[in-house]
């Protein structure tokens, strides 16, 4: 009877051997369980892929921050947000953030809340300080809630490729703010993220 | 050959089994994160800094208490008597021993807005004996309460915080540092166990009670609204005459003149500096409660109308002589008015504001068939100013 002997050598290339095929075995399978059948024609067509882009403009005053601010006090800013890629978005988010914090963004009671509306022709724009009004007509897109979140959903946006939203942005401190709120100072950044609608037949 | 494999050591087959397990893990990243691919796009806004008032916007409250009857035609000076190092002074109601554990009790205002950090405070208290055959000196040590807790502890009994010789008076100024914000300051309360050492116990003279400090924009001096003498055993409170509607009230010490007001004839309110530099003033007032020391018989009135001043430079005058702010009858019930004064715009009128109420009984008082002439009770005179600090 012959007699295995086994190298360190051969048993890490036996190892590293029945990895890849499995890998690769495990990788056919997970792809296959999208696959159909198929076929193939002599005739050749192009498919090229539409674009995603999300772009602001030309409002947007949402860097114009607010000095000096009492309980009560509202400051609203204009953006436009633009679908300017060829791909229509199926939903869009917005994440807020302090690069600066106090309790003015950590305190979700009485510090800052955010609310966003949107106005079907654009924002006619007053101020400073900004106040604006809406010559068509209005709908939410953010109901008010603290001003710092995560991915939180907007809704009632055109969200067409090629098309515009005119929305504005309130932020409000409200008049149940107490004195512990007094003389402080955060910096938030206003991040809009849109996601491709969901695929269909081409 | 089976024979073989199955005669494969342990060591080779745990590396292939762990081998199956990683790789199709592997495998499974790549399939689902291929699945779950999209197209998307970020668009950023802002930074937007957003920051708050120093001091937000809102009424304080303030009571004179540098207060002047000159219904006589003679100005006296009736003063809170623990607000000023004057020689007005107020004496405890029983001559107290060392070790006694009875006090005065000081409560001060809450004039200032909260939130705001304090430095440097301060409780300034200056008193004596009363003297009299074989008295002593005047001593005391003190605790500070807030939110009906105690704070601190100053002193004993044993080692006292100040004690003055004989009568003359001394003013002994205490950190307190425990007293670190305008929350704890406002409606701060003192309990000052003070004793006399005399052979014979006599009673303590108090001159002053007030807390100083500061807050990061400006100094101040809290005065008290409220004194309680416990040094008998049982407490006694004497409050402020013109902070609160309550029982206590003050008397002019004359009766006002007939017919028509004299301008020598008033009572004066001294407010205190309190607003700090740089503050909005957007509204003041002063809310008078007040009613006549006697029922104006025969169709009289007593009615009044007043003036400020910015220092001793008259501002404005409300109402006059043929119009007053106001006019009672009433010997019993309170009239209460509040006089805007818009006048008062900006930090230095606000911090250097006098006020004067004339009044006199209309149509006339004394002789047949007028009324008779009365004097004022008030229970109540408050300033309002309403301020921010950007």
């Amino acid at each position: 009877m012959r007699r295995h002997t086994l190298t360190p050598g051969a048993t890490t290339n036996k190892v590293i051997a029945s990895i890849a095929v499995l890998c690769a075995a495990a990788a056919i399978a997970g792809l296959g369980t999208f696959a159909t059948f198929t076929s193939s024609t002599s005739t050749s067509h192009t498919i090229a892929s539409g674009t995603l882009s999300l772009t602001s403009g030309p409002t947007n005053r949402l860097g114009t921050g607010a000095s000096a601010i009492a309980a009560g006090d509202t400051m609203q800013r204009a953006i436009d947000l633009n679908y300017a890629g060829t791909v229509d978005l199926g939903s869009a988010t917005l994440t807020t953030n302090a690069t600066t914090s106090t309790a003015l963004d950590t305190d979700t009671t009485d510090g800052l809340q955010l609310a966003i509306d949107k106005c079907s022709v654009a924002w006619t724009e007053a101020g400073p300080p900004y106040t604006y009004t809406c010559s068509g007509s209005t709908s939410s897109v953010l109901a008010s809630r603290p001003l710092v979140g995560s991915n939180v959903a907007l809704s009632n946006l055109t969200l067409t490729a090629g098309s515009t939203d005119h929305l504005r942005v309130t932020v409000t401190l409200p008049s149940t703010a107490g004195n512990s709120l007094q003389n402080l100072s955060s910096t938030v950044g206003y991040t809009f993220t849109g996601v491709q609608r969901a695929g269909t037949s081409q | 050959m089976l024979r073989a494999r199955s005669a494969e050591p342990k060591p080779l087959r745990r590396p292939l089994r762990w081998g199956a397990v990683v790789g199709s893990a592997i495998a499974a990243f790549v399939v689902v994160s291929g699945a779950l691919a999209g197209f998307s796009s970020l668009n950023t806004g802002g930074p937007q800094t957003v920051a708050t008032k120093r001091i937000f916007p809102g009424p304080r409250s303030l009571t004179a208490q540098d207060f002047r009857d000159a219904s006589s035609g003679a100005e006296s000076n009736r003063s809170d008597a623990y607000s000023y190092a004057d020689g007005t002074v107020a004496t405890t109601s029983t001559a107290i021993a060392s070790g006694t554990n009875t006090y005065v009790e000081l409560t001060m205002s809450s004039a200032h807005p909260g939130g705001l950090s304090v430095s440097g405070a301060q409780f300034n208290f200056r008193l004596a004996s009363s003297g009299g055959g074989q008295s002593g000196n005047a001593c005391f040590w003190f605790d500070v309460r807030s939110g009906g807790s105690v704070i601190g502890t100053h002193g004993s009994y044993a080692a006292a915080t100040g004690c003055s010789t004989g009568t003359t008076l001394a003013t002994f100024s205490t950190a307190i540092p425990e007293v670190s914000s305008t929350d704890r300051a406002n409606g701060l309360v003192i309990r000052a166990y003070v004793w006399e050492t005399g052979t014979k116990t006599k009673t303590v003279n108090i001159d002053l009670a007030t807390l100083t400090g500061s807050t990061p924009y400006t100094a101040f001096t809290a005065y008290e609204i409220q004194a309680v003498d416990d040094t008998s055993g049982a407490p006694a409170a004497l409050p402020w005459a013109l902070e609160t509607v309550d029982a206590t009230t003050y008397q002019a010490a004359s009766n006002w003149p007939s017919a028509a007001p004299a301008t020598t004839k008033y009572l004066k309110l001294t407010l205190e500096p309190f607003v700090p530099t740089g503050s909005v003033v957007t509204a003041v007032s002063l809310t008078n409660v007040w009613h006549a020391s006697a029922a104006v018989t025969n169709g009289g009135t007593l009615c009044y109308y007043l003036e400020t001043f910015n220092g001793a430079t008259s501002l404005a005058t409300h109402g006059s002589a043929g119009s007053p702010v106001a006019c009672t009858n009433s010997g019993t019930t309170f009239a209460s008015d509040i006089v805007s004064l818009p006048e008062v715009n900006d930090v230095t009128k606000a911090n250097n504001l006098v006020i004067k109420l004339y009044y006199w009984i209309s149509p006339l008082c004394g002789g047949g068939g007028n009324p008779g002439c009365v004097k004022s009770v008030t229970d109540r005179a408050v300033v309002s100013y309403s301020y921010y600090l950007d």
